[in-house]
């Protein structure tokens, strides 16, 4: 027999080697031969080899086992040891722990938050193919008013027309279905049914294909026949509650504005929290009721569903091409938006309703980045610092045969168990300050079990990789350090470590710093909006709807209320002064009516009490007068000084000037001081004042201060006397203006929360390093005092490093906020400036943190009796 | 003291039986022999590293032969924790059966 037949089967040998985790496998292999030989003589070549293969299959079970057992044995003594660790080092670990745990329960809100956002309509069956119809009006197009009136020239609008729903149905083969939408936002709707009336938000209107295109669950009645009929209308859950209890809904009716009957067709439930189309209650789209809900048009948006293989890029222009020819002078550009870009895409798109904005993502991402970042790298300093000073244990370990891979793979688990601890306390911080982050994000974000899903792999993923990364400074440096060395104790080894730590420090006091300065100056911009002088008071200004029968006794009312000697006086407009969202109108006067001179102005009705109740400034001519309004027609005008400024006269007094070319011409009376009708990010526009009872829609009251509970008490038996069946609901017009600020507000509570996070964080950090810094200099520190150095000759000389790195970091920070929130600040027309003192506010908190952060421990070291740190060896 | 496991009974046995013959091949065909199953070597091996850890046993090495194909014999012997081990074993066994004849086991 040659050798090729005599040798054990060589593949099978091998596996034997890289299979087995016994400590003998190399006599085992060497028994195994033993036998094989045996064999190979007793019963021939291929029963050996056989008998050899048969072997190793037998074995697989076992090696499984003594695989999984000698690791579980290895990683109970990493993780042993881990204990130990904590347990030894109990302030250090602590820190570490803790300070790792508040910055992965921030991310966790920040994911939270930012999945909420991205997670909009997704509960649509059809979502792919969804659409909202977006009509872009183009610069130069003196005429384009005539279709939409309330776009305003240049930009992007979601009004897209009442006709456009049913046309896009009826005319396009590759639309299967196609609705309008139309929520109605600038009034309340009055509802009710038997005793109970309310004014109702969230009311809106849609054609009854609406339910074919986004999914609604129906409680009671189903899609088909739910907007059937002209006068049926569909509540959701919480309304049904409200007006009929626990009754059935269906069949009864509502009366909607003391004037139209309508009759419970469905009732769904509440639409959920991501859903970008809200409503409460909806009827059909009304097109031959007139005076239905008096409007100047319908600003509707409509929706599209689109075939599977319709391209929506062409689909827009073949929309516009449709209306080129319906309608002569039709000149917008027509676009199709798909439904997941609606809620956090259309900041730039003149909408019905506010959405949201990509824009706050990515800062919020920013942020929980930045705050992740701080901790973790407070937890590798902090470990890296503390396995410093193990070196000892480590270069007696590898002595003694500790295999470099063992090593590194103790680290790793040690890190990733002081991860794990920190990711249980991240769950259960989050768990109690829920409701607390709730409140900051100013809306309940509520979850489905996908999401929640979603949210927790990542920040389980975010967990382990810092683990990694925090065991991966020890795990390669440590593991590979010469035993040699360490056990001669050869110095300089440092050196690269104390760079790399120094760097760190800084980058997170750079954050820190960064989102102080940016929270002062938010901080700034806010006061500064609240003490602005608005142009005309609003302070203890109250206001009702104008409904029902008011309007004809208002006058009654007026007299009445005006014997109250707390109320100065009243007035009647068509506009929430703070609303912002007027109507647009093409102003003409003499000398420029020509078709391409666009001149566009907002457009207000507001009676002639409304200068005085608001004590606003004349600046020239006078207020109107009892001609403002003469059959049925606005005869005057007054403007503010923008529009005066767009005329480019002196004295616009007695000018005959209109709204849009085609209309009756009618006089300028007076000229008012600006004042800001919109939010303070906008410049004042021109603005054009006229008198059209038709479209008031409130009514405002100027009070005095004190007595406001009777005041109010007396308006409201006033009411009550003129217009017993309508609910009485008063507000303040201050709060309807906090509501204009609202999303800088959330932006605000937001930054503030996460800039005291990080600032905890940095500090935690900070506290560890000095801590672990004095420690390392007891020694040094004994010597000093028994030379005669003084407490605070030592303090300072331990705090100075650190001192130095903080000031290095304000330095770097500073020009970097001042970038950053002065781009913020852009936004605003009118605002602050950053200012000197901020700056010096902003490093004077920083080094006060930092001074008592490391302070302790310099005081504490200073103060320590030399006998006792010198003693300790 | 822990109690021995059946097997673990069985290869100390195996082990004080075959005295300085006591390394992987002799064990695995001892073992055979008496209860007639066929151990693999991958599990043998697995039950000879958890009796030496847990100090029952001391391993010596041999000399490597060409027949082994280069490889050292490993044999292992008795130590006293093993030997305490199998007279804690053996007298449990005692006190267990004590009194009881397994001939007459039919009879009830």
């Amino acid at each position: 027999m040659n050798s090729q037949e005599v040798n054990p089967p060589l593949l099978a040998k091998k596996l034997f080697y890289f299979l087995s985790s016994s400590k003998e496998t190399t006599a085992m292999v060497g028994d195994i031969e033993e036998e094989y030989i045996e064999i190979l003589h007793k019963k021939g070549n291929p029963a050996a080899k056989l008998w050899y293969w048969f072997q190793l299959f037998k074995s697989f079970p076992s090696f499984a086992v003594s695989f999984v057992y000698w690791n579980l044995l290895m990683y109970r003594n990493y993780l042993r040891s881990a204990v130990r660790n904590i347990i030894k080092y109990k302030g250090y670990s602590f820190i570490n722990i803790f300070g790792l745990a508040i910055g992965l329960a921030s991310s966790f809100y920040i994911i939270l938050w930012i999945q909420n956002e991205l997670s909009y309509d997704d509960f649509h069956e059809k979502r792919d193919n969804i659409y909202r119809v977006i009509i872009e009006t183009p610069q130069s197009d003196a005429n384009s008013h005539s279709y939409w009136s309330a776009s305003p020239i240049g930009q992007f609008s979601s009004y897209s027309g009442s006709a456009t729903g049913p046309a896009l149905r009826s005319d396009f083969p590759e639309v299967v279905s196609a609705t309008r939408f139309f929520p109605v936002s600038d009034r309340t709707i009055l509802l009710k049914y038997k005793e109970n009336s309310y004014y109702e938000i969230n009311f809106a209107l849609a054609d009854k294909e609406f339910f074919d295109i986004f999914t609604m669950q129906f409680i009671k009645g189903d899609r088909e026949n739910a907007l059937s009929t002209p006068n049926s209308i569909v509540l959701t859950e919480k309304l049904a509650n409200k007006y009929f209890g626990d009754d059935d809904p269906i069949g009864k009716v509502l009366n909607i504005e003391q004037a139209h009957s309508f009759t419970v067709t469905a009732v769904v439930s509440d639409l959920p929290f991501n859903s970008h189309i809200k409503f409460d209650s909806l009827i059909p789209f009304q097109e031959n009721i007139p005076n239905f809900l008096p409007l100047f048009g319908t600003p509707n948006d409509n929706y599209v569903l689109l075939d599977k293989e319709a391209n929506a890029a062409e689909f827009g222009e073949k929309i516009y091409n449709y209306f080129s020819v319906k309608l002569p002078g039709f000149n917008h550009n027509v676009l199709l938006q798909p439904l997941e870009k609606i809620h956090l895409h259309s900041s730039h798109i003149s909408d019905i309703v506010p959405r949201g904005n990509i824009k706050y993502v990515y800062i919020f991402v920013v942020v929980g980045l930045m705050i992740l970042v701080t901790a973790c790298i407070n937890f590798v300093n902090l470990t890296t610092a503390r396995s410093g000073i193990r070196t000892k244990e480590i270069a007696v370990r590898k002595v003694s045969g500790a295999l470099k891979s063992n090593l590194k793979r103790q680290f790793y688990t040690v890190s990733l168990f002081y991860c794990f601890l920190a990711y249980i306390i991240a769950a259960v911080m989050v768990f109690i300050f829920m409701p607390v982050f709730f409140f900051i994000a100013g809306k309940n974000i509520s979850m489905n079990a996908s999401h929640i899903l979603k949210v927790v792999s990542l920040m389980t993923l975010i967990a382990i990789l810092t683990g990694l990364a925090a065991g991966s400074y020890p795990a390669m440096y440590l593991s590979s350090l010469k035993p040699v060395l360490i056990l001669k104790g050869v110095p300089g080894t440092g050196k690269r470590r104390n760079t790399y730590r120094k760097f760190m420090v800084v980058s997170q006091f750079v954050i820190a710093v960064t989102l102080i300065l940016c929270t002062l100056v938010i901080f700034k911009q806010f006061k500064f909006m609240q003490q602005r002088n608005l142009g005309f008071e609003k302070d203890n200004v109250l206001y009702f709807e104008l409904k029902g029968q008011i309007p004809e006794k208002f006058e009654i009312l007026r007299t009445e209320l005006l014997k109250n000697p707390d109320i100065k006086n009243t007035a009647l407009s068509s506009n929430l002064l703070t609303e912002g969202k007027y109507m647009t109108a093409n102003f003409v006067w003499e000398g420029h009516e020509d078709v391409n001179d666009v001149n566009e102005v907002n457009y207000v009705s507001a009676n002639k009490n409304f200068l005085d109740t608001f004590n606003m400034n004349l600046l020239q001519g006078r207020n109107f007068s009892e001609d403002a309004f003469v059959n049925n027609s606005p005869l005057e005008l007054i403007i503010n000084e923008s529009a005066v400024e767009m005329m480019e006269v002196d004295w616009p007094i007695g000018m005959k000037a209109g709204l849009n070319r085609g209309s009756v011409r009618r006089t300028i009376v007076g000229v008012v001081e600006d004042y800001h009708f919109a939010s303070l990010h906008n410049e004042i526009k021109p603005l054009v004042i006229w008198v059209n009872p038709g479209m008031y829609k409130y009514v405002f009251i100027n009070v005095r201060s004190d007595n406001l509970l009777e005041t109010i008490g007396y308006i409201e038996t006033k009411f009550e006397e003129i217009a017993p069946e309508l609910p009485f609901e008063i507000h303040f017009l201050d709060e309807a203006f906090e509501s204009l600020y609202f999303r800088e507000k959330q932006i605000y509570s937001v930054f503030i929360t996460f800039t005291i996070i990080a600032n905890l964080v940095a500090c935690l950090g900070l506290f560890g390093l000095t801590a672990f810094a004095v420690e390392s200099r007891t020694k040094e520190i004994g010597i000093r005092k028994v030379l005669g150095a003084s407490t605070s000759k030592i303090l300072r000389l331990i705090s100075r490093e650190f001192l130095l790195l903080v000031c290095g970091a304000i330095l770097i920070s500073l020009p970097i906020a001042w970038y950053v929130m002065n781009k913020w600040l852009q936004d605003f027309a009118y605002r602050t400036e950053i200012g000197i003192l901020t700056y010096i506010l902003t490093s004077s908190i920083i080094l006060l943190l930092v001074m008592f952060t490391v302070g302790y421990h310099s005081v504490r070291a200073a103060k320590t009796d030399p006998a006792d740190s010198l003693r300790y060896e | 003291m822990k109690e021995l496991s059946r097997l673990e009974e069985i290869l100390l046995l195996a082990i004080w039986r075959l005295k300085e013959n006591a390394y992987g091949v002799a064990i695995r065909k001892l073992i055979s022999d008496q209860t007639g199953k066929e151990m693999s070597y991958g599990a043998l091996y697995f039950a000879l590293d958890q009796i030496y850890n847990k100090g029952y046993v001391s391993k010596t090495a041999g000399d490597p032969t060409p027949v082994r194909g280069g490889c050292r014999k490993i044999y292992y012997s008795l130590r006293p924790e093993g030997k305490k081990a199998l007279k804690n074993t053996y007298t449990l066994q005692q006190t267990i059966w004590d009194g009881l004849s397994i001939v007459k086991i039919e009879r009830g």
